[in-house]
């Protein structure tokens, strides 16, 4: 008998009885504090002029950690966050009770997913973050144009990734968070503030370059 | 209580007999004396329906952009599924048009993909020749769309995934399916091994100046070797190809490619990453007085190999006997009808 009490436990013990009172945080691109718009022009503090086209990157292994230390996953599987596409723009907490304590994630693409062949869902290669020539996901894919960009029409295209190694580009977010939390933000201010579009106009391919700029992306995220 | 544990068992049973799935079953084979795959089945279990599909992708231009050439325009079976003609192709991207058709024998085995090694598994391989890198985005979405609004892969997807939406996911694996089941191991050699066939003088001998100075790389049974090698070849300098450091950036593996199979050798003419050598002649003259000394050269390759004439014939007709008529007009790999 105790072993079927155990089950219905843990079949009981999927549900949440508890109501949390958020259910997910927005995702909102921002450029020095303000929504990233498209075709508005933005100045960096390097002085490079710029517009965006396309950003998108991934975060996996989503877990919300309490005071005590306690982790909860909240979801593993890598979901792909798409300026272009506003249902991807929400971090749900599927169901997972957020209070006090700190939202951790990884950005890009574990390891296993790139070693492994093709996957669905968020993974799925039409997406447009799989590399062709060289096995493994795009984990952050910003695109653009800028006067300052010496390629051909001015665009700007950072394509970063890399899980061998030392060109090991995945990294690790940690942010406090509350009950109150709504949103998480990530301005690209900083990222584009640390380079110069004149001289780093395009990484297409991993390496030390791909892992610096995705530490640098890293910095970009807060929960306000 | 009784019955909560018969149910358990039972689905202990299930589970069992779901994972007793071994790489062999009735479409692929363990030649005899051959060292196990590398090829992942158990994700990608073989069954006829999705050897089919694969076979009919193969051979359908419709997984071009512009549906004019499909992988077999430049995987031909009779030359080994690798390509005679060494022009450009249409509508891709012209980093194809760089690098000479590799020959697709034994992919089952292979630890990677390319002549750099740049893909670490079958089910993405396929994605470089679709995809245009520059417009990557667009270009495998409109792909899948078109297989989506096709009656006949609908239904050929359907019988080979059952239930399943087709994917790019899926067009991969059915491609996988295909492409794995050409093996080759039927050749002169083989059936020597076998003990069906004897080899002329010429060919023993030639066997054993190969065990001498090549076997360390194109190793045997499959002739090939997941290692990256620097076999003394003079650079392009238009194509400038560093081979393996495109990949892992590291100046060791400058020109250093992989190591090809040299089975079918004889028809998978011309030869090496860029095609330079139009015959094995060519090939064999390169390796005993062609080597051109470099940092990163390899080893086995340091000292001449001081072969004469006679060597070099009998070491050719050793590398014919690799040559497996019942691969190259086996009529399972053919155009599907
Ligand atoms: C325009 C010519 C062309 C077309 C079309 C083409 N390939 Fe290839 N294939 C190549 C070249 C060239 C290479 C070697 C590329 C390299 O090393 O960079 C290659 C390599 C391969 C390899 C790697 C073999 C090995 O041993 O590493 C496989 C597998 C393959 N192709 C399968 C396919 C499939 C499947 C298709 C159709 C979806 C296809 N190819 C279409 C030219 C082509
Ligand atoms: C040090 C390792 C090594 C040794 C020893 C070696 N090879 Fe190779 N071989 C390679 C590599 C690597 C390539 C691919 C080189 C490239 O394309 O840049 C290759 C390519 C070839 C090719 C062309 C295959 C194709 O599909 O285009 C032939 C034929 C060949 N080798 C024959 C031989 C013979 C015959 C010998 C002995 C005389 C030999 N090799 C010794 C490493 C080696």
């Amino acid at each position: 008998m105790n072993l079927s009490w155990l089950l219905i436990l843990c079949l009981f013990s999927q549900f949440n009885w508890g109501q949390s009172a958020q259910d997910g945080l927005s995702i909102q691109l921002l450029f020095e504090n303000q929504p990233l718009e498209k075709e508005k022009q933005y100045i960096t503090q390097s002085g490079d002029t710029l517009t965006f086209d396309k950003v998108k990157f991934y975060i996996s292994n989503v877990e919300y950690i309490d005071t005590k230390g306690n982790s909860t996953t909240i979801h593993e599987y890598p979901q792909l966050i798409d300026w272009d596409k506003p249902e991807s723009l929400k971090l749900d907490f599927n169901s997972v009770a957020v209070k006090e304590g700190w939202l951790q994630f990884t950005l890009g693409v574990p390891l296993e997913y790139n070693t492994n062949g093709a996957f669905d869902g968020d993974l799925d290669p039409v997406l447009g973050m799989y590399w062709a020539w060289q096995s493994g996901y795009i984990f952050i894919k910003m695109e653009g144009h800028s006067p300052s960009a010496p390629t051909l029409k001015h665009k700007f295209q950072f394509h970063l990734g890399g899980y061998a190694g030392a060109m090991n580009a995945l990294t690790q977010v940690k942010l406090p968070i509350h009950e109150q939390s709504k949103s998480l933000t990530v301005d690209l201010a900083p990222f584009f503030n640390a380079i110069q579009l004149q001289t780093t106009p395009t990484i297409m391919v991993p390496g030390s370059q791909a892992v610096t700029l995705s530490q640098t992306f890293n910095s970009c995220f807060r929960i306000p | 209580m009784k019955s909560l544990l018969l149910l358990l068992f039972s689905f202990l049973l299930i589970g069992l007999s779901a994972f007793r799935y071994s790489e062999e079953n009735e479409y692929f084979t363990i030649p005899k004396g051959w060292p196990k795959p590398h090829y992942n089945f158990k994700g990608n279990p073989l069954t006829q329906a999705g050897i089919q599909l694969g076979r009919q992708l193969f051979y359908d231009p419709i997984l071009s952009r512009d549906s004019s050439i499909s992988c077999a325009s430049c995987h031909l079976q009779a030359t080994g599924f690798a390509h005679v003609d060494h022009e450009l192709s249409h509508g891709i991207d012209n980093r194809i048009g760089t690098r000479n058709a590799m020959a697709l024998i034994n992919l089952a085995w292979n630890e990677s993909f390319m002549w750099d090694g740049g893909i670490n598994h079958l089910d993405v391989q396929s994605l470089a020749p679709i995809t245009h890198p520059a417009e990557m985005d667009a270009d495998l979405e409109v792909i899948v769309k078109r297989l989506q609004q096709s009656e006949k892969y609908s239904n050929l997807f359907q019988k080979a995934f059952p239930g399943k939406p087709i994917t790019s996911p899926l067009l991969f694996k059915a491609l996988s399916q295909f492409m794995v089941t050409l093996v080759s191991a039927n050749s002169k050699y083989d059936q020597q091994k076998r003990g069906e066939y004897q080899f002329t003088a010429s060919e023993s001998k030639g066997y054993q100046l190969f065990q001498q100075h090549c076997g360390s790389c194109h190793r045997e049974p499959l002739f090939s070797s997941s290692t990256y090698e620097n076999n003394g070849l003079s650079v392009d300098p238009d194509l400038k190809d560093i081979g393996r450091m495109k990949i892992t950036q590291d100046p060791k593996d400058s020109l250093r490619f992989r190591v090809p199979t040299l089975r079918n050798i004889q028809f998978t003419f011309p030869y090496m990453h860029d095609g330079r050598f139009q015959n094995l002649n060519q090939v064999i003259r390169h390796y005993n007085s062609g080597i051109v000394p470099h940092k990163t050269l390899s080893k086995p390759l340091e000292k001449p190999m001081r072969l004469s004439d006679n060597d070099r014939v009998d070491l050719e007709s050793f590398l014919r006997t690799l040559s497996d008529p019942s691969f190259l007009y086996n009529t399972n790999y053919s155009y599907p009808k």
